[in-house]
């Protein structure tokens, strides 16, 4: 049995259906997923501010990763201290997975190496096409 | 595999429309509560209820699958593509980080 932690890469490229790889993912029977309050607030965030989503498209993101995903709480602000990251903004990632023992799914190179020192990581797609 | 000392028991014959008939297994609280609402008259029989949920339960897996089949359509339209969704994913880490930490 796999527990995964998918990043928001990993759940827009599945819902927006960019990747297979992500697709698979959510079809994999022995595989549980999880994600936290932090990557819902970021697929929010992009499907509004950027990609100029409505409140009803966004919904239909936001049942589907509740219906598919274990939801944990986003860390507490003292807890961040605990990882140290080039991008401070992936530490409510990374230390989620850390905490509940997660692989960390996640579409970003940078990120991608430097989680390596806390977590096991995977990437979805080597290929980085568009 | 669902274990005998947590399991149940009762089983359920439903007759459907073409005559088929299946078996179910369920727990005695999921019993009750089927029983519970056909006394309250929700439903007129176990098996009413039983296939009022499960085209319910088959409906709405059908408008998931639409509503994804929708947004798929939209990403083509707005011409997201994996390298615009990475930008915007990181573009927006910064600023929901603020957002929900502030200025760490």
């Amino acid at each position: 049995m796999t527990e995964a932690f998918l990043d928001t890469s990993v759940i827009l490229a599945k819902v927006l259906g960019l990747s297979k790889e992500a697709s698979d993912l959510f079809d994999e029977p022995d595989t549980v997923l999880h994600t936290n309050e932090y990557v819902l607030k970021e697929i929010y965030h992009v499907l509004k501010k950027k990609f100029n989503f409505t409140e009803n498209q966004i919904g239909y993101v936001m049942d589907f990763v509740r219906e598919n995903c274990i939801i944990h709480p986003a860390p507490k602000r003292e807890e961040l201290k605990k990882i140290k990251l080039t991008d401070k903004a992936d530490r409510p990632i990374v230390l989620t997975a850390m905490k509940y023992g997660l692989i960390l799914y996640i579409d970003d190179e940078r990120t991608f190496r430097e989680a390596h020192k806390y977590v096991e990581v995977n990437r979805i797609w080597k290929d980085h096409g568009s | 595999m669902i274990p005998k000392d947590i399991c149940v028991t009762y089983v359920l014959i439903i007759n459907t429309m073409s005559n088929e008939t299946i078996t179910i297994r369920l727990s005695p609280k999921d019993v009750d509560m089927i029983d519970s609402k056909v006394k309250e008259g929700h439903f007129t029989s176990r098996s009413d209820l039983i296939r009022y949920s499960i085209r319910h339960v088959l409906n709405e897996m059908e408008v998931r699958e639409q509503n994804l089949a929708f947004l798929k359509d939209l990403t083509a339209y707005k011409r997201i593509t994996r390298d615009s969704l990475r930008r915007s994913i990181r573009e927006s880490r910064e600023e929901v980080f603020e957002e929900v930490y502030g200025n760490d």
